[in-house]
């Protein structure tokens, strides 16, 4: 799903610090993930925190 | 008279300008094609599920337990993030950066372990400096602060002269601070113990009553941090210094070759947060009544997860002081909640790295949309 890879391609700009894309860097630079990927993973850990709130609710009133 | 009638018809702008942005929403929400839509409500979901979350949490805490929205427990909600309000706005300059600051717990206990040392009542038993009396609040301030500054200043050169990252920096540093903590705690036949016996004029300053609401007393502390949020962002956005911030974060290279003083900047960062630190320890010695070596354990977690959830991005040269205290607010209001039922402590710090991790996930999607 999350495909990385090393900071490559984008405008080609000589500052960039990522190597491509022109801009940003940090701790994303050079990730590569589709559309579809980072939307499965942002669903699945919103899904995975809210259950645990809810078993933790679950589990204080008994 | 003319003066209220000018905030009157600014207010009335306000809310005018905010009604026409809904309405061209709402135009171009429908003049959208059925995938548009589809792709839409997915994105507006998925870049607020943080919010969206922990909204269905406080509804459903609050129908467990209706007490939940009492003034009292309001009031513990704002009164607790104000006192975590300090740090985390210190380390959202470091994630500006793309950095982080580990090392900002242990140098709120070390502060606070300071604080508590020099403003032990006179005459009591367990004195660390027996020899003298409490000292001046302003002059504790200052030192606290000061040595705060000093921490931020060996993280930011480190950090900026050696290019580490700021993680190995202040790993390093959290290390040496708490080693310093347990050394300061064994001073004057201390033996390591917790700092108690504060001065009252001390627990007045920080945590007597500011004003009351229902007969619920707001401490003084609430107003020190709104007057540091304020500081704090004219700091960020009225000044050279806040700019630069923003541009060595964007893009450290293309503020280099545009003259920013890349070091400067990033020193100045580093120390603006160790001075929230000092800040905070100050403020946390007398809301706890007590400072020992584990003071500020953990704090610096709750104030990523309070900035990453408040929108300043790991990307870099991207937050808001009004996001941090949202998000401050928001974290709070969900660990209170769960407090309030008595939830398992153990299942809280499994929510605690969800929620950072949730968060990080929403800013890296929000990311890989842009490019």
């Amino acid at each position: 799903m999350a495909n990385l890879s090393k900071g490559q391609g984008g405008d080609g700009s000589a500052i960039s610090k990522s190597g491509g894309n022109g801009g940003g860097g940090g701790l994303w630079r050079g990730v590569r993930m589709s559309d579809r990927g980072a939307d499965a993973i942002v669903l699945s850990l919103s899904l995975l925190l809210f259950a645990f709130i809810i078993a933790a609710l679950i589990l204080a009133i008994k | 008279m003319e003066e209220n009638r000018n905030i009157r018809d600014k207010i009335r702008g306000a809310f005018h300008g905010y009604g026409n942005n809904i309405r061209q929403r709402l135009d171009s929400f429908r003049a959208m094609n059925g995938t548009d839509k589809r792709r839409y409500i997915t994105d507006l979901l998925l870049n607020n599920a943080m919010f969206i979350i922990i909204t269905l949490s406080v509804i459903i805490i609050a129908i467990i337990e209706p007490s939940f929205l009492s003034v009292a427990s309001i009031v513990n909600i704002v009164s607790l993030t104000a006192s975590r309000l300090p740090i985390a706005l210190g380390i959202a300059g470091a994630i500006v950066l793309t950095g982080t600051d580990i090392s900002a717990g242990r140098a709120v206990g070390l502060t606070a372990c300071i604080t508590a040392s020099l403003l032990q009542r006179a005459g009591y038993a367990g004195k660390m400096f027996a020899g003298i009396g409490p000292l001046a609040i302003p002059l504790v301030i200052l030192a606290v602060c000061a040595v705060g500054a000093i921490i931020g200043f060996v993280n930011g050169f480190f950090v900026a002269k050696f290019k580490l990252h700021p993680f190995i920096v202040t790993l390093s540093t959290q290390l040496i601070i708490y080693g310093i903590v347990l050394l300061y705690l064994q001073i004057g036949g201390n033996g390591g113990q917790t700092l108690s016996g504060l001065d009252p004029s001390y627990l007045d300053f920080v945590s007597g009553t500011l004003f009351r609401i229902g007969g619920i007393s707001v401490p003084k502390y609430v107003l020190y941090a709104v007057i540091l949020t304020v500081l704090m962002w004219v700091v960020w956005n009225k000044t050279v210094f806040g700019k630069n911030m923003f541009a060595v974060g964007a893009n450290e290279e293309a503020a280099r070759v545009s003259g920013v003083n890349v070091f400067k900047t990033v020193v100045g960062v580093f120390v603006l947060a160790g001075i929230t630190y000092g800040f905070t320890g100050f403020i946390e010695g007398a809301r706890i009544g007590s400072a020992a070596s584990y003071t500020g354990l953990n704090y610096e977690s709750d104030a990523i997860a309070s900035c990453v959830i408040g929108g300043v991005s790991f990307v870099g040269g991207t937050g808001k002081i009004g996001g941090i205290v949202i998000g401050v607010l928001l974290l709070q209001i969900i660990f209170v909640g769960l407090n309030f039922l008595s939830v398992d402590q153990n299942l809280l710090y499994i929510i605690k790295g969800l929620i950072i991790l949730l968060a990080c996930a929403v800013d890296m999607r929000k990311y890989l949309k842009r490019r």
